[in-house]
């Protein structure tokens, strides 16, 4: 893969199929964010459309602290973050279940349920539990979904994370852990539920 | 060893950094059958989210976007043609007037007082400082505007 530097430079050469490889090599990052970010999927095509063409118009403002893709992420992020305020999609702290009820009734349930024992068990458990998994990933806040999704998907760092979301790092990390917490709550309600 | 159940937090540096994890917290959870099972509740947890499909655009977007790139940051010297024509035809401007009014000029201007001519310089070159602050602040307006 060619490095950020000689891509960047050939596209503000005026060398356009530079800029096609830097959309397809960052392509998954951005289509990760834009579709935990906007929850109408029809508005997806132009806000990644919009996404791209000002990465182009500001390529030349570029000055390799980063890496291209956090940088390219950063706009994704900010550009789905403005359209999410423009349609007043934000609701913060809808999702987090942080005040405790939820706690005795799992621990309820933490007991009921056996644990997974042997392997043919746990392939149908994993099955089960990525379907449940993803609908109550769906319900989570969007920033709580991109947070997720850019850790544990994309593997990136809390600090590639705090610079793409332009959030402290320490404020990355609880928002991670308030989401994995709510998430493990609610998907255990939700498996035991059908279990029960 | 600690007899009080780990946080979620504690559980949840465990399965993903057990490296920073005290030690104290790694024997709790190998000792503790309750807090092992939400470690590999959380441990399921983030199997599952990792084997998530990813998602993938529909359409092609690098063609999309590539129809729409604008032709001036393609072709810069353009531009850079366009402003020394603006530059040339302004001075050519300025020179014919003052081939065919010059002496005329000469002559108004030199019935004023050095004083009165000072100060329609300095108020000529006011104006063109004020409107040319504007449009720079205007300028950046909109391309502040254009951006995230």
């Amino acid at each position: 893969m060619v490095a950020d530097q000689p891509l960047v430079e050939m596209v503000l050469k005026g060398n356009t199929n530079a800029f096609k490889t830097i959309m397809k090599n960052t392509e998954d990052l951005v289509a990760q964010i834009v579709f935990k970010m906007i929850p109408i999927a029809e508005d997806r095509k132009d806000i990644a459309q919009d996404i791209y063409l000002k990465t182009f118009q500001k390529l030349n403002t570029f000055q390799f602290r980063s890496k291209l893709s956090t940088w390219i992420a950063q706009i994704a992020y900010n550009t789905c973050f403005s359209y999410l305020e423009k349609k007043k999609l934000i609701f913060p702290g809808n999702d987090i279940d942080d005040n405790g009820q939820g706690e005795h009734l799992l621990e309820v349930l933490h007991n009921k349920v056996a644990p997974v024992k042997n392997e043919t068990e746990n392939i149908i458990f994993q099955k089960e539990l990525s379907g449940i998994l993803k609908s109550e990933i769906d319900k989570l806040s969007p920033v709580y979904k991109t947070l997720i999704t850019l850790y544990h998907n994309e593997e990136l760092s809390y600090s590639e994370i705090g610079e793409i979301t332009s959030l402290p790092e320490g404020t990355v990390k609880s928002y991670l852990f308030r989401a994995r917490k709510t998430l493990r709550n609610n998907l255990l309600l939700t498996y035991k539920k059908e279990a029960l | 060893m600690k007899y009080l159940h780990l946080t979620d937090e504690q559980i949840q540096q465990f399965v993903l950094e057990k490296a920073n994890c005290t030690d104290e917290i790694i024997e709790h959870v190998e000792a503790c059958t309750y807090c092992k099972e939400r470690a590999e509740e959380y441990n399921l947890l983030f199997q599952g989210i990792q084997q998530q499909e990813k998602p993938v655009f529909d359409f092609d977007l690098a063609d999309l976007v590539l129809q729409q790139l604008p032709k001036s940051q393609t072709h810069p010297s353009s531009e850079k043609w366009s402003s020394l024509l603006i530059i040339f035809i302004s001075t050519l401007f300025f020179c014919v007037i003052g081939y065919l009014f010059g002496k005329n000029l000469v002559i108004l201007f030199g019935g004023i007082s050095p004083v009165f001519v000072g100060l329609i310089i300095t108020t000529v070159i006011s104006i063109f400082v004020f409107l040319y602050i504007d449009m720079n602040k205007s300028y950046h307006a909109k391309m502040k505007a254009l951006n995230f």
